[in-house]
Order: C-alpha cells, then structure tokens, then sequence
C-alpha cells in the first residue's frame, strides 16, 4: 500500500477509506436481508443485532438519519436496505474517476472527505446521548470513522513530503 | 498492489440483485405462511357501527348490526382493545400497520362515519382509553411490546426518525374527545400497565395537571 495522491495504481489510504465505507453498508442491508427469512432474530440480543448496530453508527449519520425518515415515512425496511446498498454504491463510482483524476480534484475530495468525517464524529456521539443503540457501538463506529480520518491524512502527508521533494 | 477495477461495484450489484430474489422470496413465503383463522365482529358501544377483524372479509369498520348484511365503511386494522372514542359521526381509534418486515406500527385516526373518510390524529401513538374526566388518554415515541423493542435494532433505527422517541420515556397525551384536540401532553418514563393505570386513567385531567 502507498500513500498519496499521486499514486493512481496503487491502493492509497483514501481508496482504502471508500472500500472500507462501501464494505460496513452492506452490514446493516445483510441484516434486513437475514430477518426478512428468519424474524425470530429480532426477540433476542445476538452479535448479528450488535453488528448491525456498529454498522449504523459507522456510517455517516447523515445518511443514518436519512434511511430512518425514509423507513419511518415509508414503512418499508426493503426501501432502506436497497438504498444502503445503492448508496455504496453510488460513493464507489462517483469517487473513482475522481481519485484515479487530477491530483488537485483528489486532494478537493480528500478534504472534502475530511470534512463529513469531522462533522459526522461529533454527530455520531451526540446520537449517543438519546442511547438508542448504546455506548458500544458508538465507540467502535467513532473508532473506524477516526480510522478512515487517518488513512486520509496520511495520503495528504505523503503527497506534501512528494511536493517537498520534488517541486515540479 | 493494483486497485481493481471491476472489484467493489460489481459485488454491490451481485448483492442488489441477489437480495432483490431473495426478499421476493423470503417475504413471500412468510406472508403466505402466516395464516390462521379469524372472523370476529365487535360493536362499537351501542352504535350501528362495529369493528371487524376477519381474513375471510376485509378490516375495518362497518355500518350494521349483522355482518352479513353490514356495509363497510373504512377499511383498515383498527383497534378496539384500548377503547375507541365516538362522538356523533365521528369515531377516534387506534390504526394498527405493518411495515414490509413486520414491525408493527399504531397511529391514532378519526374517522367521519358518513364520508368513511379518515385522518391521522397523531402519527406513532396509541389510545389507551379515557382519564376519570372522560378525556381520552394517548402514549407517542413509545414501540409496541410485540416489536421486542429490547432486543430488536430495526426499532431504534425506527425511533431516530421522531422526534417524540426518547428511549425509556413516552409522550403522554390528553386529547378532548369530541374534537381530537390536544390538551395537556406530559412527558414521563415508561411506566408498566398497572401503573400507567392507576396514575394516568384512575384520575382526572386536573388531578394529574395539579
């Protein structure tokens, strides 16, 4: 792995952050897809509910907030497990061309990237005082969300010291 | 290492279109294999009208004294557990619903009679019957008991979109029963039945304001 902005071929820090995003949205969909088969999973307190739960919290809030009007407006978890998935997959093929673009627009989607992560930590935490889903989840989603922060600014770091380097 | 191209995207598709089978599928079957039996006719006071709860007719309320004869009037799963409050030609009940995977869901209606038109009172609330002053008594932000608010997360997803949804707390309402009108609204920590009874329906509207 290679971080910086440059690197296009190569897994950066930043293409890591969007796969890893990509990979906890399918958390919450895989849930709504095994209780739709078997319901009895919603009586008791298991690692898929906890899993689940971490998967929620790990996602930007923004769109946390956004499936729960959507589910609530609709009533229709299928609605909100198709959109998730959609989501995913919408942020993998808008980012792409742009990270393996010009150096300038990759380093505009870094910060910008920096930036919903530095709004959605907080807000994750704030989400935490209503204690929907308990103090663990928010912990281990504001963990990989500082993760992904730092996968960042380590591609920012190395593309500075490459500039530093190499001026032209 | 190389950044594939064709990796992520094309196993998000594969998952779209394989849970797309496999909802139709799974959801199917459970709404094929969750039948029983059921055909029951209540009246509601002593109106014409009554409830119907049958699989062999469609829900809702019906205008009549026989059911074989009576006409509906507006279909729906309404509730006549808690109470149900008529006025004239207009009935306030509870809603009962579903969501695509089952959660079930109770908003507060009133119903014109004549029309069978209906209108959500208050969205996500339940009657549960009326105070020692007659007015009727309703509880918002709290998820039923047969959705295993406990244990299951689609709930506290459910809950993150309203504003009245507190864990742990309910929204306590006093509704004037001819028109529907909030009067007094309180917020308290969930209480289990007998309590909730003996502080919220065994009094009056002004012993629990004071």
């Amino acid at each position: 792995m290679k971080f910086g902005i440059t690197n296009k071929n190569s897994l950066s820090g930043a293409w890591l952050a969007i796969r890893l995003f990509q990979v906890i949205s399918f958390v919450p969909a895989a849930f709504f897809l095994v209780i739709s088969g078997y319901r009895g999973i919603l009586l008791e307190n298991n690692v898929l509910s906890q899993i689940f739960s971490c998967g929620l919290c790990a996602l930007p809030c923004g769109e946390t907030a956004g499936l729960s009007a959507l589910y609530r407006l609709s009533h229709s978890e299928i609605l909100a497990h198709f959109l998730l998935l959609g989501i995913a997959l919408a942020v993998g093929l808008i980012t792409g061309p742009i990270l393996r673009g010009s150096e300038k627009a990759g380093r505009v989607l870094r910060f910008v990237m920096l930036g919903v992560l530095a709004l959605d930590i907080p807000l994750g935490i704030l989400f935490n005082i209503y204690g929907y889903f308990g103090l663990v989840p928010v912990i281990c989603g504001s963990a990989i969300r500082l993760g992904f922060a730092a996968l960042i600014v380590a591609d920012l770091i190395a593309a500075r010291k490459a500039n530093a380097a190499d001026p032209e | 290492m190389r950044s594939p191209k064709f990796g992520m995207s094309a196993l998000i598709l594969i998952l779209i279109l394989a849970s797309a089978f496999g909802f139709f599928f799974s959801v199917k079957m459970v709404d094929f294999s969750a039948r029983s039996y059921a055909n029951d006719y209540l009246m509601i006071d002593d109106s014409e009208y009554a409830v119907r709860y049958s699989n062999q007719a469609p829900n809702g309320i019906y205008r009549g004294k026989f059911e074989n004869t009576a006409e509906l009037v507006a279909e729906g799963f309404f509730g006549y557990d808690w109470g149900a409050a008529l006025s004239g030609d207009t009935l306030i009940v509870n809603e009962y619903g579903n969501t695509s995977l089952g959660l079930m869901l109770c908003d507060l209606v009133r119903i014109d009679l004549n029309t069978g038109k209906k209108e959500v009172l208050m969205r996500d609330t339940t009657l549960r019957g009326r105070c020692a002053s007659g007015e009727l008594v309703c509880v918002s932000g709290v998820m039923m008991d047969v959705n295993a608010p406990k244990t299951n997360p689609l709930c506290a997803f459910f809950c993150l979109g309203n504003p009245d949804s507190k864990p742990g707390t309910a929204l306590i309402s006093y509704l004037d029963p001819a028109t529907g009108e909030v009067l007094y609204s309180v917020r308290e920590k969930e209480f289990p039945d007998k309590i909730f009874e003996a502080r919220f329906l065994d009094r009056t509207l002004e012993e629990v304001m004071g």
